[in-house]
Formats: structure tokens, sequence, C-alpha cells
């Protein structure tokens, strides 16, 4: 196997491995923003609850946005690798 | 002179050898030789970077659209052939993928069935206007991993029931459960992405 080759799975892999921990992050905020948000809505509970959650829900959206981006650079990592496996013309 | 032509003669034997043990690594490494005017087929790469066969709880599966976590992972095995079933769940959302590798790969996308009025045991089995014939029925031996809702493992049955890439399957663990019913469809690898959780090695 080429150096090449060996660099282009190592950057795929390391991508995925981003994207699997963010996609673990966004669902803890979602997780905590829904639990906030129910608390925010007992009788007698403090307003600032629901403040907390939209924090977390702001920070789901930007996770979100940053798995799509991640998932940008893993499909181009994907083809490079792709182009290194393949077979010369 | 004489001292020269026994140098000579070791020489060759040694210099043969040599190229003998070459050769017979050259065609250990190379494997069956490629049909006659085929090119050689790549090596099988794992799918979406890594390998479906190797999920395990913690992993990340994006499977049309939604990025799921596997959450639990049941693992059969009936007197040896075994496969697996993950519980994936994306929010409110949650499915199974079963991972069978005998004669070639075969994953199913399960939606368990809350409520369904079906009992396994005829030939044929009707829900949701698809007519299922029993495919297989047996037992098995289960450990669970993570969530899963089943207990940490024992003894499972099943009773599996197909029509083509349509599949009906209940589920029982241990002689007290209920049956846990379940409808599926077979899918390609290949509409798999997974994300397998740091430092797990694949």
């Amino acid at each position: 196997m080429s150096d090449a080759l060996k660099a282009a799975e190592a950057t795929e892999l390391g991508l995925r491995e981003q994207i699997s921990d963010l996609v673990h992050a966004r669902s803890r905020a979602d997780s905590e923003s829904k639990r906030l948000a129910d608390r925010a809505a007992l009788p007698g509970a403090h307003v600032e609850l629901t403040e907390i959650a939209g924090r977390y829900e702001r920070q789901s959206a930007t996770l979100a946005a940053e798995i799509e981006t991640l998932r940008s650079s893993l499909r181009a990592a994907e083809a490079e690798l792709e182009r290194l496996r393949a077979p010369d013309d | 002179m004489e001292a020269i032509l026994i140098l000579l003669f070791i020489g060759l034997i040694i210099g043969g050898a040599v190229v003998f043990m070459r050769g017979r690594k050259a065609e250990a490494g190379s494997g069956p030789p490629a049909p006659a005017g085929l090119p050689q087929a790549p090596a099988a790469e794992p799918i979406g970077g890594a390998d479906v066969r190797a999920l395990k709880v913690g992993d990340v599966v994006n499977y049309e659209g939604g990025d799921y976590i596997v959450e639990g992972t049941l693992r059969f095995d009936q007197g040896g052939f075994r496969w697996d079933e993950h519980r994936l769940v994306d929010g409110p959302k949650s499915l199974w993928l079963s991972v069978e590798d005998d004669e070639g790969l075969e994953i199913v996308v399960w939606q368990r069935l809350r409520g369904a009025a079906l009992e396994p045991g005829p030939g044929t089995l009707e829900h949701g206007g698809v007519t299922y014939e029993l495919d297989e029925r047996g037992h098995a031996d289960f450990t669970s991993e993570g969530t899963t809702g089943a207990p940490g493992g024992g003894k499972a049955d099943f009773v599996d029931y197909a029509n083509g890439d349509e599949r009906l399957a209940f589920e029982r663990y241990g002689k007290d459960g209920g049956w846990e019913i379940s409808a599926g469809r077979v899918i390609s690898e290949h509409t798999l992405d997974i994300y397998p959780s740091r430092g797990a090695g694949g």
C-alpha cells in the first residue's frame, strides 16, 4: 500500500470519527434542550430554563451545520481514496 | 585451484537456494492466478469506510438522511452461525438493523410492530397487504450489549417469514417473554454510511 493511500485512509477514518463525535454531541444537546423545555413548561418553573433550553437548541443547530461541513469533506476524501484505489488507465 | 573450485561450487549452491526461496515467496504472496484476459479484481473494501459487520454500540449509522446512534446490540449464535441486530436511534426515530453474513451479506432494516395482532405458526401470514411465507424457525443463544430492551443474555426463539425483500420476524427472549414482532426490508449495504466511534478500530 502506498503512503498516499495510507494517508488518504487515515484522513477518511479521522473524518468519520469526528462526525461520530459531533452526532453524539448533537444528540446530547437535543436531549438537554428537550428536557429543559419540558421542565420550563411546569407550573412555577423559572423563566431562565426556557433561555437555557434555547442555548442547547442553538448549540444543536451549530453542531448540525458542522456535521454537514464535515460530511462534505468526507465525500471529497472518499473520492480521493477511491481514485487512489482504482486501477490506472 | 582445488580450493577455488570448491568455493565456486558452494557459491552456486547458495545462489540456487536463494533464487528458489524468492520464487516460493513470490508464489505465496500472489494468490491464485487471475483468469487469462481478465483484470485482477480489487480486494473488497469496507462499506462506507467501516465494516458493517463490525458495528458496535456507540457507532453512528447514516441511513436515509438520519444519523442513527447504535444504542444496543443483540448478538445471536445458532450452533456456530452468528448474526447481529443493532438498535439504532436518531432522536425520536428508532429502527433495528440486522447483519447476517451467511451465503453473502444480508442487511435488513426493521421496524418494531407494536400491538400487531399476529402470532407465528401458519405457513403464510398477511400483514399490511403483504403475504409472507414461513422461511425459518429456530432457537439461538443471544447476548445483549447497551440498551436493547432484552435481558443480558439467554435463549431466544425466532420465526421468520419472507416475501421477496420483505421480511416479518417474531422473536422471543426467554420462555416467559412475549413475541416481539418486526417488519423489515432487505437493503443494499451501500446505502449505509458508518461513522465509527473514536479509537474503536473499525
